[in-house]
């Protein structure tokens, strides 16, 4: 597989997505605005809160924060497999000298990376934040558990790439965007829901086997990924796209 | 070559078969020398596609899309700047490579999609439907690059057109297609006169320079100046301003001849080839002219014969003995439209299917009468 290829797809699928003022909008809502929301909010119940229930609190808006613009990874995934099979664009792309692979892997990068990112900075972002809020509004010091913030760093790449699986395999039967998203929403809503309603224990059970589940999760989104290999082939794409 | 036929007759199929993008259920076929199993990804790199619709990425710049798709077939990066600038030149797009796709014309993106799949100066180029869109200004530059990279880059062309004047201009061969079957693959020219046991000749004569016009007549109460016999370089200055003449009788003089000749199997045309059936005198102007007489007359006869190595030069003798100044004697051929639709209406009515539902008026026939 030629990676050179596959680099390429991937960075102008990135420089389109940054050129996107939806994303750009969004980036600077989710990434910036909500995070700080989020640290006021969860400094201020760790304020008022006794010790034990504060502690958390924190984890659970942290992950949120973080869960919400991974989520964005399947519209991206959605618009880049189903998207240019919408508006044909991606007819040149099957006649060029890649295989199909190469194109998925592509489609892929150019699918998580976004997403990865926007979660960096919103981590960083309610990070910042909620140490300005304990430090300097509430006058309280800022401990937080960088073993919560290690396992959710590991475990929000699993989400997002779980999203894009999702949404490789919606795409395979799916040929206009409105009904991949419709599709897509049955899938991302319960996995947000879930992630936030079960964050304590999900942190916890990564607390006592963070390695398990860590495989688990790997194991999962390369057998997603492998069907979606599968199902991504040039004959099925123009098929669908007449 | 030029693929025709009617929508869904499978030459996008086809096209996607030779390039590579999907795989043929039976048969073989070689491109770019390449056996087509196994061989896809090495295909594809040798052939440049025009997909049917131009599907370009409104959201980026000319230049940087064709850089995108020239680093996605290999073209070094050395090359690539100069290649870009020479197709832009070339489609008149060098003033608009900084503008998004997305504010173009149908035309220009369909000039940017053909540098896209001339980019990499494929070994073997094919266009589906490539002027669609286009003004004839833009066609004509495409169609002359289609024919110097056929002609003078030695270049396999495959285009897939309904344009059947754009098919005969460009090809060399012409294959009919029809519910994926290929009716029927030759030159145009063969193409044309295939299955006619009678072939049809048109023979042209001048009047003006003709010795026989003793039939001509003046009009009721004139007269023509001058001895009409000898009457032969020009015979409009020998009408009197005023006078109309009536050739019908020539016409009718020259049928007869023809169609008594030995061979000659039938007369299915005789037509005057002035502008009017009559020459109407008119003032002599100061240069001693007649305006509006026409600048020629002749008369055109079509016959058909099943030998016209024999035929022919004794329909000629005739006429030319009878004083007529033959001035061409040609073969009369179908056109590629009348070819085209007798072909792909009698594949339809064999499937069942009635050809007059093709047609676009209700009653209107196809095909030669």
């Amino acid at each position: 597989m030629a990676v050179n290829r596959a680099f390429l797809v991937a960075a102008r699928e990135l420089r389109e997505t940054i050129q996107d003022t939806r994303f750009v909008y969004t980036t600077v809502v989710t990434g910036l605005a909500l995070p700080v929301f989020y640290a006021y909010i969860s400094m201020s119940t760790v304020r008022a809160l006794p010790t034990g229930v504060a502690s958390t609190m924190f984890p659970v808006w942290f992950l949120l924060s973080s869960i919400l613009p991974a989520s964005f990874s399947m519209q991206l995934a959605l618009a880049s497999f189903v998207g240019e099979k919408e508006n044909r664009t991606i007819e040149p792309l099957l006649a060029a000298p890649m295989s199909n692979r190469e194109l998925f892997v592509g489609k892929v990068i150019s699918s998580f990376i976004p997403p990865l990112v926007l979660v960096a900075i919103v981590q960083a972002v309610f990070l910042g934040a909620s140490f300005g809020f304990a430090r300097l509004k509430y006058r309280m010091p800022f401990s937080p558990d960088l073993a919560v913030i290690g396992r959710t760093a590991l475990l929000v790449p699993l989400v997002i790439l779980f999203m894009v699986a999702c949404a490789v395999l919606i795409s395979a039967r799916s040929t206009s965007m409105r009904s991949a998203q419709q599709v897509g929403a049955f899938i991302n809503l319960p996995i947000i829901f879930l992630v936030v309603y079960k964050a304590p224990q999900i942190l916890d059970i990564m607390g006592k086997s963070a390695p398990d589940v860590l495989a688990v999760g790997v194991a999962v989104n390369i057998l997603l990924l492998r069907i979606g290999i599968r199902l991504f082939n040039r004959e099925s794409i123009l098929t669908q796209i007449g | 070559m030029a693929l025709l036929g009617p929508n869904g007759a499978g030459k996008t199929t086809t096209v996607r078969m030779l390039t590579g993008l999907i795989s043929p259920t039976e048969g073989e076929a070689t491109v770019a020398g390449l056996p087509l199993r196994g061989n896809e990804n090495r295909i594809r790199a040798q052939v440049g596609v025009l997909t049917e619709t131009p599907s370009l990425y409104d959201r980026m710049r000319v230049a940087d899309y064709l850089a995108f798709f020239g680093r996605l077939y290999g073209i070094p990066g050395v090359e690539l700047g100069p290649r870009i600038e020479q197709f832009l030149r070339l489609f008149d797009l060098q003033d608009h490579r900084d503008k998004r796709i997305g504010s173009f014309s149908k035309g220009m993106k369909q000039k940017v999609a053909l540098a896209r799949a001339l980019l990499h100066d494929p070994r073997v180029i094919f266009l589906d439907e490539p002027t669609s869109g286009l003004d004839p200004e833009s066609a004509r530059v495409l169609r002359d690059y289609i024919l110097f990279l056929k002609e003078e880059r030695r270049r396999t062309i495959l285009v897939c057109t309904h344009n059947l004047d754009e098919a005969e201009r460009l090809a060399d061969y012409i294959g009919i297609i029809s519910r994926g079957r290929l009716l029927r693959y030759s030159r145009a020219e063969e193409l044309k006169t295939e299955g006619l046991r009678e072939r049809e000749f048109r023979i042209t004569i001048d009047l003006r320079e003709s010795r026989n016009l003793r039939v001509l007549k003046a009009g009721p109460g004139e007269s023509l100046k001058g001895n009409t016999a000898n009457v032969t370089a020009n015979i409009t200055t020998n009408v009197t301003p005023g006078v109309s003449v009536d050739i019908s009788d020539v016409i009718v003089d020259a049928v007869e001849l023809v169609k008594n000749t030995a061979g000659v199997k039938k007369v299915t045309n005789a037509r005057q080839e002035s502008t009017s059936r009559q020459i109407q005198g008119r003032r002599q102007d100061p240069e001693g002219q007649y305006p509006g007489t026409p600048s020629r007359l002749s008369i055109s006869i079509v016959f058909s014969t099943e030998d016209p190595r024999s035929t022919n030069p004794q329909v000629l003798r005739s006429l030319l003995d009878r004083g007529f100044a033959v001035i061409s004697c040609e073969e009369t051929t179908r056109s590629l439209e009348d070819v085209y639709l007798e072909i792909v209406g009698h594949e339809e009515m064999a499937n069942g299917r009635s050809w007059t539902s093709m047609a676009p008026e209700e009653g209107r026939s196809y095909g030669r009468k």
